[in-house]
């Protein structure tokens, strides 16, 4: 019987050699679902408070339908920016959402660099774009050997697993 | 100077004490002497002497000077310091006596007359809502819900790492399967 190593057995297993056979672990769908869930309520509960603060302020004083309509562009673009501005800045700060941290996860630069401001708000694009077709932009991460999603590919980014 | 009848009346004198203690020695070492005492003891006047000893001022006057003499502590020092009431102490409480007399507390409707009152007492609420308001208290049950926070999301992750394989492996079996499917020819 020949002894066959950890790096055959993934290749059998996997089809492909898994992140753990090979150094650093990427992540997979679950994980990344689960933490962009966690994102998804702090995002929207930091919202909800408040448009529900605001809308109560604004209850008191007598708007228009026009100035109501203006309000309302406002608030989405608001809401936009918030979007924006959370998962870019976590990505190049510390590469991390507070959902990523809750999982333990990071996204980096494959060498394992941050990512700058740019290139975190690329990937926030990816990921919208990615999301756009009925999700498909995430599939490719059930297929990489690295994990990759659209957005990773489009940012040039991995996400990897930050657990000891 | 001593005359000489001094002399003789000193003289008579110790050997009348040498031959009295002989005398006593005697008697206490005769088998008579056990049966006399036991006869004594046993007697209605050994048992009214106890008693009047008892109800007079004797036992006050002895709980005075024990008190005044600290003669308790003189007792319990020198045995608190030899660890010997440390042993007593374990021996009695190991005893099945010791057992016995707590189950016969518990049981006993003295335990639940002081509760009963215990729970009606003000000060224990009142103790209660000190301690429920302390800091340590309310940091500890923060760190519990901190601890337990964390043990849930430490689960959630190793089985969210084990169901990305496992997803992983699914969808690619399920491609290579189809890919390997034999076509079948008309």
């Amino acid at each position: 019987m020949t002894a066959i190593g950890a790096q055959e057995v993934a290749r059998r297993v996997h089809g492909t050699a898994p992140a753990e056979a090979t150094g650093p672990r990427y992540v997979g769908l679950v994980t990344r679902t689960i933490a962009f869930v966690v994102d998804a309520a702090i995002v929207n509960g930091v919202a909800a408070v408040t448009a529900a603060a605001v809308v109560l302020v604004l209850s008191l004083f007598p708007i228009s339908h026009n100035l109501r309509t203006v309000l309302v562009a406002i608030g989405g673009a608001a809401f936009f920016v918030w979007v924006v501005a959370y998962f870019a800045t976590f990505w190049a700060t510390t590469g991390q959402t507070p959902g990523n941290r809750v999982m333990r996860i990071r996204v980096t630069r494959p060498a394992g660099g941050r990512l700058r401001p740019r290139r975190a708000m690329l990937r926030v694009v990816g990921v919208v774009l990615a999301a756009l077709p009925l999700f498909a932009g995430f599939v490719p991460i059930l297929f990489t050997d690295r994990r990759r999603g659209f957005a990773d590919w489009l940012a040039d980014t991995v996400v990897l697993s930050d657990q000891e | 100077m001593l005359g000489p009848l001094d002399a003789v009346v000193s003289r008579a004198s110790r050997l009348a004490s040498r031959v009295g203690l002989a005398a006593l020695d005697a008697t206490l070492a005769s088998r008579f002497a056990e049966e006399a005492v036991d006869r004594v003891l046993r007697s209605e006047l050994a048992e009214r002497a106890l008693r009047q000893a008892l109800a007079g001022a004797l036992i006050d006057t002895a709980g005075q000077d024990i008190a005044q003499r600290a003669v308790i502590e003189r007792i319990s020092e020198p045995l608190v310091a030899s660890g010997e009431l440390d042993r007593i102490a374990d021996a009695v409480l190991a005893s099945p006596a010791a057992e016995r007399m707590v189950a016969r507390l518990i049981d006993s409707p003295l335990l639940d007359e002081a509760v009963a009152r215990l729970l009606e007492s003000e000060e224990l609420w009142l103790l209660v809502d000190e301690i429920a308001r302390s800091p340590a208290v309310t940091e500890a049950i923060g760190q519990q819900s901190i601890g337990f926070a964390d043990q849930v999301a430490g689960a959630v992750r190793a089985r969210s790492l084990n169901a990305d394989d496992r997803l992983e492996l699914a969808v690619r079996g399920l491609v290579t399967r189809r890919r390997r499917k034999p076509r079948v020819t008309p």
